[in-house]
């Protein structure tokens, strides 16, 4: 007990047996995930897997029917109020008559200990916006206005809801480039996304969320291979798909004339197996199933 | 605390909305109605002064605390819950934003009454008459936040203007009570409005301010303070 305690009192984020429900809908039902500081944490799920109802919590936004969250040991509404949290949600907005100097000002003077104003806006790539009303700007700029806002506390934890959502394919790559500058110095980060290629891309560790339950948590590569392991592809004269279905480690066949998909749990051994009874097999190529094929499987309702 | 207060006081500003609410309108009215009835008769002409200040007054702080409904609707107020400023503090700042929006329209309103229809008081009756009139706002300011905490966008202005329209017609400051059936007189007395007008009264005349407009303003305050207290609470937890 003693050791889990020091554990939990090093962590950014501490969720413990974290539940909600909303009447007789279970929005969080039993989640349970310790951050580290420093890690980079995607919060993978589809609509209505909880990870919005979770950020909540961990914001201390909304109470938990049962379990409890902490966020560098304190409660979490003790954290925001200290500064130690930075955030941006999805359905947090901005005022649209005031302006952006005026608007990431007004957060700045709410903290004890901020980062200089231009400092913060040239972080979140808005210095040249200043002077601008929030309501002349794009959706992708207001939300690197918000970025802004929740950087301006110099945080040691970001808390990101569907960060890129209104940007651009270049806004994003530049709100990425941003935010890497920002981990790099050590900070904690935990975002919610619906693009599977950032948190493949931006991610130390992705936990899956599926009704209000966590699925997978792990590296990018162990949830990857968690799911659907990977996927053989070779050309087989005279082939046999019965023949091919027989390979250990094999899940699935797919046979075109001569050319043959294997997707395989494991593929070092199918392969192997592949090669002794058709040393004929050329064109050989051996694929990780990615994050997509992964997020799919796992956040697949169980049928019946 | 300051730092809100700012930044709304600006925003404020900068909105077409003042102009109209609280500088044109009282300012227009005064100047029709003083000279449709005034005409040198200065009694009517410092009645429908004090009048007319109450009138600004009243709608000026209506509507700065109603346009929260806008912000709350396009989640603002979820963004404040994401720094340490506490509930306090908000409702605090948004209150003193109504009252600072209401302070033009009472001293714009006295102004004109200066420059065009000859009043003349000494400081320290402007002084009393500004500083009570200006303390009348509180209830109402409270008022238009709480309409602003319970309205959506789309209905927060209908909301406002009907409260705005309900305190100036019935608190007597568009006709005088005395032309009315008595009646009118007692569903006045129980509105702030016809207290931030008594208040006026009361400085011109040099009485002190009557404990029962103190008192009826005092349960205004209490009561409309006490809903928007449990409806931000309810409203943040629901976020």
């Amino acid at each position: 007990m003693n050791s889990t305690d020091t554990v939990t009192r090093g962590a950014a984020v501490s969720l413990r047996g974290l539940v909600k429900h909303f009447g007789d809908v279970h929005a969080v039902d039993g989640v349970d995930v310790t951050i580290a500081p420093g890690e980079v944490v995607a919060l993978l799920g589809p609509n209505g897997a909880g990870k919005s109802t979770t950020i909540d919590m961990l914001l201390g936004l909304t109470d938990p029917t049962r379990g409890a969250a902490s966020v560098f040991g304190r409660p979490p509404r003790q954290a925001v109020a200290s500064g130690l949290v930075g955030a941006m949600l999805q359905s947090g907005g901005l005022l649209d008559d005031a302006t952006v100097a005026e608007t990431v000002a007004l957060f700045r003077a709410m903290y004890p200990k901020p980062l200089p104003l231009k400092e913060t806006l040239q972080r979140a790539g808005v210095a040249e916006l200043a002077g601008r009303k929030v309501g002349a700007l794009s959706g992708g700029e207001k939300q690197r206005v918000r970025f802004a806002a929740a950087l301006v506390s110099d945080p040691d934890l970001l808390v990101l809801d569907e960060p890129t959502v209104a940007m651009d394919v270049a806004a994003r790559r530049e709100f990425w480039a941003a935010m890497r500058s920002y981990t790099d110095t050590g900070r904690t980060v935990v975002f919610a996304t619906h693009y599977l290629a950032e948190a493949e891309d931006y991610a130390d560790r992705v936990v899956l969320l599926r009704s209000g339950r966590v699925v997978a948590d792990g590296s990018v590569s162990q949830v990857r291979s968690l799911a659907a392991g990977r996927v053989i592809t070779a050309r087989i004269p005279g082939v046999d798909e019965t023949v091919l279905k027989t390979l250990p480690g094999v899940t699935e066949v797919l046979v075109r004339g001569e050319s043959a998909e294997l997707a395989c749990v494991n593929s070092d051994t199918a392969l192997r197996e592949l090669l002794s009874r058709h040393p004929q097999a050329h064109d050989i190529e051996v694929r990780g199933a990615g994050l997509e094929a992964a997020f799919v499987t796992l956040t697949r309702q169980e049928a019946a | 605390m300051g730092a809100l207060l700012t930044f709304e006081a600006r925003r404020i500003v900068r909105s077409p909305r003042f102009f109209i609410f609280t500088v044109a309108f009282p300012l227009a009215m005064f100047l029709a109605f003083s000279s449709a009835y005034g005409k040198g008769d200065l009694a009517t002409v410092l009645y429908l002064m004090v009048s007319m200040a109450a009138f600004g007054a009243v709608s000026a702080s209506i509507s700065t605390g109603s346009r929260t409904a806008i912000e709350r609707q396009v989640g603002w107020n979820r963004q404040l819950r994401l720094t340490p400023l506490s509930g306090i503090n908000y409702l605090a700042s948004k209150v003193a934003a109504a009252m600072l929006v209401a302070l033009p329209s009472i001293l714009l309103v006295f102004a004109a009454s200066v420059l065009f229809e000859g009043v003349q008081l000494n400081a320290g009756t402007w002084a009393r008459l500004i500083v009570f009139c200006w303390l009348g706002v509180l209830p109402t300011a409270v008022l238009g936040l709480l309409i602003g905490l319970l309205a959506t966008g789309d209905s927060a202005q209908a909301m406002s203007t009907v409260l705005m329209l309900a305190l100036s017609m019935l608190g007597g400051l568009m006709l005088p009570l005395s032309n009315l059936p008595a009646a009118m007189t007692i569903v006045a007395q129980a509105l702030p409005s016809y207290w931030l007008a008594e208040f006026g009264h009361d400085a011109l005349a040099g009485n002190a301010v009557s404990v029962q407009g103190v008192t009826t303003m005092a349960a205004w305050i209490v009561v409309a303070g006490g809903l928007v207290a449990l409806r931000y609470r309810r409203d943040t937890a629901r976020a």
